[in-house]
């Protein structure tokens, strides 16, 4: 199936739920060869992504989903951080905090509002490129550029420690 | 573009979200049950997209649509009306495949602009009409260009509205003799299709957009068209 990794991840990363997110893929993928029989394709990915975008909109307005999207789950993103502690095997420090960290990276990119969560997951885990991101939002490049660069800002913000290097040098740009 | 993209990029970020984000993995059942959706759906029926219309059918059908629309209207039809429209109606198969095809090329817009002083004589010298361009950024509906398109045979104009997070084609090009026809609401393929004629014109709005939204949207536009505000 054509492109399904990235279709899912990026439902699941809006969604916040795999069921939701199978449900609205499966419907997308549906919706998208009746029209075409061949999706495979580099070319073929950003319409595709971006059917399923819109479908995870739809669903979203559907369920109320968008309102609550700025704020940090303290409740749920400690709960998983316990879980995540008694899982561990082999050194339990290091695993501890190596898999902490990635929990409080997941939970910063979750706090973002879902416009500004779509173009981190699609260029950071999904590597497009601004014109691909932009045809799947919908939206200028040049707003896939101002949208990344205040997602960065939150994520900075929200992981100050984490990045150890580059950030101070990074300040003026996040600004202008 | 390119030295922007590389002046915005943050490489100490990019690592860290890569080393710890999650890629969420398909579970492996989803990409069999899509294949075998699809596989049924395949046999079942195929759009008819890409198809080329006989024109002879295409006016049989407009004439009949015609009709069907000036009955209803004397209905006073105040509920959304979802008609289920057999396969064979080649015109919505046509104009739901140019909607897509216009999301697909990212070639939305030829003219891109918000201003329908702007939009308006774009068409003068490509069109042999003038098609009726309205601003309804202040509903909720912005205008953000235009272009030309071939739908029916025919050149048209095809207007793009962003309502939000979705798009609008708005197909426009002259009704012939006959009444007005109120605005009706179609289905195809997962897109919402709106139907109306208004001084001259006839109008088909195609979106993703729901149908109840949609007709909202047609009966803005219609009610410019009847009395041309500017």
């Amino acid at each position: 199936m054509p492109h399904l990794s990235a279709a899912y991840n990026l439902a699941r990363w809006l969604l916040r739920d795999e069921q939701s997110a199978e449900d609205v893929v499966q419907e997308a993928y549906l919706r998208a060869f009746r029209f075409f029989n061949d999706l495979r394709g580099s070319s073929a990915r950003p319409w595709l992504l971006g059917i399923v975008r819109n479908a995870c909109y739809d669903w979203m307005r559907q369920h109320r989903h968008t309102d609550e999207q700025f704020e940090f789950d303290e409740m749920r993103d400690s709960e998983e951080a316990a879980t995540l502690a008694q899982s561990g095997s082999g050194d339990p420090a290091s695993i501890f905090e190596r898999r902490a960290q990635g929990a409080r990276v997941n939970a910063a990119i979750q706090a973002l509002s879902p416009p500004f969560r779509e173009v981190i997951v699609l260029r950071e885990i999904e590597e497009m490129s601004y014109e691909e991101i932009a045809r799947v939002a919908g939206i200028p490049v040049g707003t896939v550029m101002s949208r990344l660069s205040r997602a960065r800002a939150s994520l900075r913000q929200l992981l100050a420690g984490e990045v150890v290097t580059a950030n101070d040098s990074r300040k003026h740009d996040a600004n202008a | 573009m390119r030295t922007h993209e590389d002046l915005q990029e943050d490489p100490a970020l990019t690592a860290l979200i890569k080393s710890h984000a999650t890629r969420y993995a398909a579970p492996p059942e989803l990409a069999d049950r899509i294949g075998r959706q699809i596989d049924i759906s395949s046999t079942r029926s195929r759009p008819a997209h890409g198809q080329r219309v006989l024109a002879s059918r295409l006016r049989r059908w407009m004439q009949a649509a015609t009709l069907f629309g000036a009955g209803a209207a004397t209905a006073a039809v105040v509920a959304i009306s979802v008609l289920a429209v057999p396969n064979q109606n080649p015109l919505i198969d046509e104009l739901a495949a140019s909607h897509v095809r216009s999301l697909m090329a990212s070639h939305l817009d030829d003219v891109a602009s918000s201003d329908q002083h702007t939009v308006r004589p774009w068409f003068a010298g490509k069109l042999d009409f003038s098609p009726p361009v309205y601003d309804l950024a202040a509903e909720g509906f912005p205008l953000t260009g235009g272009r030309l398109d071939y739908v029916a045979g025919r050149p048209v104009a095809a207007l793009v509205y962003k309502p939000g997070l979705h798009v609008i084609n708005l197909f426009v090009w002259p009704a012939g003799e006959g009444k007005p026809v109120d605005p009706r609401v179609f289905e195809r393929q997962g897109f919402s299709l709106v139907h109306w004629t208004q001084a001259g014109m006839q109008a088909w709005a195609v979106s993703d957009m729901n149908a109840a939204e949609l007709k909202s949207f047609a009966i803005l536009v219609r009610e410019r068209m009847i009395v041309p505000s500017t």
